[in-house]
């Protein structure tokens, strides 16, 4: 085994011990936050503004067809419940408007 | 316990179906970076976060970015000091035993999954558990997968295979809306979101909009309390 090698398996640990870190400090963190009512909101609301902020440069970047496309996929999954059905309408306007229009 | 790990396995089935096209990607991109099969198995099961390692692949090259990798790493997945401070509700009453031990297969889609069916129902940490293990065999199959057969893929980006989180979450997005409360909110972190993307190198724009929308929502709600009483 050469030095690359190595110096692969020690970042790939490394990496996983501060992904770890991040998943189980952040329960514990929460755990003595939430005892108050203003983080508890805070910590509430979290879900959703960070899958919003995760997807909105995505969605931008991409143009009219990925405001289309999210904005359809959006209301069938409030409307229906179900994520496969707003993904397969999703994805159905996004491969239309990338190789035919 | 047992009936929430299987619910929660089959409640991630949706999402670990999309997470295989994402997988096959990361495969493939994996393959042509020169990233051994046993370095992404390792990578698959003890990081375990899709977009860490979709950013370690794209900067793997002899002699390896040691620094930038691990900090790029913490960036991407600071987001989960926040998803694991999301977590405390479920996780109320658990022993420091089984945080550690159920903490380490969170990622985003079984995290949001379950976020979606606590506000519906009561459901225990194993829900979460069983995603995480539905997400696991996934990834490793799919990843795995596109590292042994990737060359067929010819055209990733025609299929859309990029835009299948995205519309994923978006759905999952949708199903958090709470209606009038959550509008100032959520204009809010979109717009920082996105200015953050734009100004600010790497991840960090998830966990900006994800913060200052969440101050909006508590400020929102402390003034609105404040007027009541």
């Amino acid at each position: 085994m050469n030095d690359f090698d190595m110096l692969a398996i020690l970042l790939i640990i490394l990496a996983g011990i501060i992904t770890y870190s991040l998943r189980f400090g952040g329960l514990l963190v929460g755990n003595m936050l939430s005892k108050h009512k203003f983080i508890e909101n805070l910590i509430k609301a979290l879900p959703g503004t960070l899958l919003l902020s995760f997807i909105v440069p995505s969605i931008v970047s991409e143009g009219i067809s990925g405001a289309i496309s999210a904005l359809a996929a959006g209301i069938i999954a409030k409307k229906t419940n179900n994520v496969l059905i707003a993904l397969a309408a999703g994805m159905a306007i996004i491969i239309l408007f990338r190789n035919f229009l | 316990m047992k009936s929430n790990f299987i619910k929660g396995f089959s409640a991630t089935i949706p999402v670990a179906l999309s997470v295989c096209a994402y997988g096959l990607v990361l495969g493939v991109l994996a393959y042509s970076k020169g990233v051994t099969f046993f370095e992404l198995l390792l990578m698959d099961v003890i990081t375990f976060a899709g977009s860490a390692q979709f950013l370690m692949v794209e900067l793997w090259k002899d002699p390896l970015p040691f620094t930038e990798m691990l900090f790029a790493v913490f960036a991407i997945n600071l987001r989960y000091l926040l998803i694991g401070a999301s977590l405390t509700p479920l996780f109320k009453g658990s022993t420091l035993f089984e945080k550690a031990a159920l903490m380490h297969l969170v990622a985003d889609e079984n995290w949001a999954v379950t976020m979606a069916r606590l506000k519906k129902e009561k459901i225990t940490p194993y829900f979460l558990f069983g995603g995480g293990i539905c997400l696991v065999i996934c990834w490793l199959i799919s990843t795995l997968a596109g590292h042994t057969f990737g060359f067929v893929i010819s055209d990733p980006y025609s299929a859309g295979l990029d835009f299948v989180i995205i519309i994923i979450f978006t759905a999952l997005v949708a199903s958090f809306y709470d209606g009038k409360d959550s509008v100032l909110p959520w204009v809010v972190a979109a717009i920082f979101a996105y200015l953050s993307f734009v100004f600010i190198p790497g991840k960090w724009y998830i966990v900006i909009g994800g913060i200052t929308g969440a101050l909006v929502y508590s400020i929102q709600k402390n003034l609105r309390g404040a007027e009541s009483e």
